[in-house]
């Protein structure tokens, strides 16, 4: 009797899993589909021309850059340096020192000459107390809010109210943009009119590039495996994931290490809320606005610009990443889960919200299952081995096949590695990722679910070593 | 089950036998580009300085004729960092002959290309060297049902750039409006002959064209139309109202302090913004008791903008520290102090 029922159970779980890879995999194939051709229409155009209009006329929609910065000693600096010297038109910084217990302001105020102003904040989101805002003696567009610690959702809603600009864009203090990267990514508002409220770039591993006073000088692939297989998995993410949403205006993610957005939908949305990951809670959040108000307003991301940000070559802090954002994904669902299949969100909650929760936020669950069932099924021998092999199978074309096309696509688009080496390299990687990486992070999302059940909250610590030399 | 495993088994080979044989092709295409870009930019060095001198002096002995497409590559790039870097009719003109002659052919065919990013390279080329010779190419472009909105774009700014008549149509008859950006950047680029065209027939555009074309009589400071701009500041659209009080503004014209008041109470407070500004432009003394009242406006610009013109008529800074001395109005206060104090002056509770 018992034999039965935990056969018949072993059975619905591989045919369960069997089904869902299926249907995942047929999803992304399409979405791979759509992303190949629209990043090869866009194959070698000129990487100057397009921008030269924006950058050369005084009437381009000016900027507001915020850079929150929690104990950010080692490298803000640096990106502070990186910011200063890009390729706009006319924009400002504000970093906003989030109640560091370490030495970042007193860095900045010796490195930048900064100087208390009195100044009548305008308060359009609520905050933690702002204790000072500084003026740079040396570059009159930059500026530093000092705020009691509040998170980083909250030092951005600080940033936002003392931006000058109708458009912000949100940096993480370690991460270095390419110069030309912001008008890039505001060519479709522009371009729009404003119907673009939100548009984010890609996020690329600065682990091996060779990076000077916030620049990245030149391309490289990193030494060890485990921030090789993470610039794999951004690739196939960024390429094959966001492109695809992007088109459709189904996309629920703007990176917070690197999105621009409008101020005034910020605000009126309510501007960040405090959670684990308020970058996607917000873009939820705009989406529904949008839907509520019945525009047409789009929420978009452009392959091309690229902001380089440091991978954690640690297991220990790479768990902890990976837990922290399963858990903000969790949460963002959480907050919204009344627009699942809820038609009056549209292709919102028809489509994006389910594919959200069905494939990003389930799927480490159903894998996890799936090599459970593997394992199982090859101890226990019998009539399951051959289901087993094939599910192995299916999950290999999952995990390595996808990522090896990812890397193709890249170099089929894109082409940012410079060299054939490393091309190579990374398709070779990308063939191991279901042997080691993918178990790993699908542990790693498992016990973020399985924490969130357990309602921990928190950011864990994250060890900064500077990408700037 | 054994069947149809073998099957799956074929399969999954086949698949990875695709992706490999794709990646070696890629390789195999990266190599050569690279040794490809590698022979540009060396002959890139050897020919810069003979290119120069031709374009410069039409000096015959120092022509360089293109023979292959390394040659071709390099010829266009060199070319087209000269295009933005020299300045003077002359070289410029030089430019344009040289890269009619050279490159028209490789542009006639790339505009025909089925991959977009080709087409609008060639386009931007066909911009930056000044090509006369295919502009009926562009024009037939241009009518076309598929063409994008960005090719559109920038066969418009050729278009106006060339002086050909067809962008008068195009512009204001577009099946869809450009974007305010790319309506101020084709007013931008136009010749006086051009831009006194639109002028004419104002009334019979409509309002996205009428907008970025009263922005750019500021942004470029057309001074010759400052009453055009006054009588539009009269106009019954607020949109209309509002630019034309800022274009007056970027152009720092004083206008006389009756003339702004009625825009000092106006509903809308970019309105109200723009007045307080053009108030500042006055430095009339007169205006000073009317900024006071704009410092207490409900919306934050306008009472930000108010201490900031004050700071601007003769007397306003004495003024300001009287406000700031005398007021019960918190909002006040808060701004007089701010705007003082970047005035260079110290205010101390």
């Amino acid at each position: 009797m018992w034999n039965s029922v935990w056969h018949l159970l072993l059975s619905i779980c591989g045919w369960a899993v069997f089904a869902y890879m299926i249907f995942v995999l047929c999803f992304y194939f399409m979405m791979f589909i759509i992303s190949a051709f629209q990043l090869r229409k866009q194959y070698q155009l000129n990487d100057e021309e397009p921008y030269e209009d924006l950058l050369a006329v005084s009437y381009t929609t000016p900027l507001s850059i915020l850079v929150p910065a929690y104990n950010e000693s080692v490298g803000i600096i640096g990106s502070v340096r990186s910011l200063l010297g890009i390729e706009y038109p006319e924009y400002e910084v504000i970093v906003v020192n989030d109640g560091s217990s370490d030495d970042t302001l007193e860095k900045l105020i010796e490195e930048f000459s900064l100087v208390k102003m009195n100044r009548v904040v305008r308060k359009q989101v609520e905050t933690k107390e702002v204790k000072a805002v500084y003026r740079s003696k040396l570059y009159d567009y930059l500026y530093v809010v000092d705020k009691q610690n509040g998170g980083k959702s909250d030092a951005l809603n600080a940033g936002i109210n003392l931006s000058n600009y109708p458009y912000f864009c949100s940096i993480d203090g370690d991460s270095v943009l390419e110069r030309d990267a912001f008008l890039k990514v505001m060519k479709p508002i522009i371009d729009s009119d404003g119907e673009v409220i939100a548009s984010g770039g890609s996020i690329r591993i600065a682990n091996g590039c060779k990076i000077e006073n916030g620049a990245v000088v030149s391309i490289g692939l990193d030494t060890q495996p485990l921030v090789v297989m993470q610039i794999i998995e951004y690739l196939r993410a960024f390429l094959m994931g966001r492109i695809g949403l992007s088109r459709h205006n189904l996309l629920l993610i703007v990176s917070g290490a690197f999105g621009v957005f409008s101020k005034r939908w910020v605000i009126e949305a309510g501007g960040y809320s405090h959670t684990v990951g308020e970058d996607m809670e917000l873009v939820v959040r705009l989406h529904r606005l949008i839907k509520q108000k019945k525009t047409n307003n789009q929420i978009v991301y452009i392959p091309d610009p690229v902001c380089w940000t440091e991978a954690p070559d640690e297991i220990k802090y790479l768990r902890r990443q990976r837990n922290r954002w399963h858990r903000g994904l969790f949460d963002s669902l959480w907050k919204h889960k009344e627009m699942l299949f809820n038609p009056r969100y549209g292709s919102i909650g028809m489509i994006s919200m389910p594919y959200f929760v069905f494939i990003e936020l389930i799927g480490p669950v159903m894998e996890m299952l799936g090599y459970l069932f593997i394992v199982i099924s090859l101890v226990v021998g019998g009539i399951y081995v051959e289901f087993a092999y094939l599910l192995f199978l299916l999950m290999v074309v999952y995990g390595s096949l996808y990522s090896m096309a990812a890397v193709l696509l890249e170099e089929w688009s894109l082409r940012k590695y410079p060299r054939v080496s490393d091309i190579a390299k990374l398709f070779v990687f990308s063939l191991t990722e279901s042997f080691w990486y993918r178990p790993l992070t699908v542990i790693w999302r498992c016990h973020g679910l399985l924490d969130v059940i357990r309602n921990k909250k928190g950011w864990g610590d994250m060890q900064r070593k500077g990408v700037s030399q | 089950m054994a069947m149809s495993i073998q099957v799956v088994y074929v399969l999954f080979g086949g698949l990875l036998l695709l992706l490999v044989c794709f990646l070696s092709y890629l390789l195999i295409q990266k190599a050569r580009l690279n040794a490809f870009r590698a022979k540009v930019e060396s002959y890139k060095d050897s020919m810069k300085e003979s290119l120069f001198i031709y374009l410069y002096r039409k000096d015959e002995e120092h022509r360089v004729e293109p023979k292959n497409k390394i040659e071709l590559a390099g010829v266009e790039e060199l070319l087209s960092s000269f295009s933005a870097a020299v300045q003077g009719d002359e070289i410029l003109n030089n430019i344009t002959l040289y890269a009619e002659k050279v490159f028209t052919p490789k542009y006639k065919k790339e505009l025909h290309h089925s991959r977009w990013s080709v087409r609008m390279n060639a386009l931007y080329a066909i911009e930056d060297f000044g090509l006369t010779t295919l502009t009926h190419q562009l024009v037939e472009m241009y009518e076309k049902k598929n063409s994008t909105a960005a090719e559109k774009n920038q066969i418009l700014k050729i278009l106006v750039k060339l002086n050909r008549p067809e962008f008068v149509v195009y512009m204001t008859n577009a099946s869809r409006p450009l974007s305010e950006f790319m309506y101020r950047s084709l007013f931008g680029t136009m010749n006086s002959e051009q831009f006194q065209q639109f002028i004419n027939k104002f009334e019979h555009l409509q309002e996205e064209i009428q907008l970025p074309l009263i922005d750019m009589i500021g942004i470029n400071h057309k001074l010759e139309y400052i009453d055009f701009l006054k009588m539009h500041m009269k106009s019954s659209s607020e949109e209309l109202r509002i630019r034309s009080l800022k274009s007056l503004n970027a152009l720092s014209f004083p206008l006389r302090i009756e003339e702004l008041t009625k825009h000092l109470q106006s509903g809308i407070w970019q309105e109200r913004m723009m007045a307080t500004k053009l108030i500042g432009k006055t430095r009339d003394e007169k205006g000073l008791s009317l900024l006071e009242q704009s410092l207490k406006d409900s919306h934050f610009l306008v009472r930000s903008n108010a201490a900031q013109s004050m700071m601007k008529i003769p007397t306003g800074k004495e003024y300001l520290v009287h406000v700031y001395k005398t007021t019960d109005d918190k909002f006040s206060k808060d701004m007089a102090a701010e705007w003082l104090e970047k005035g260079g002056v110290t205010v101390v509770e």
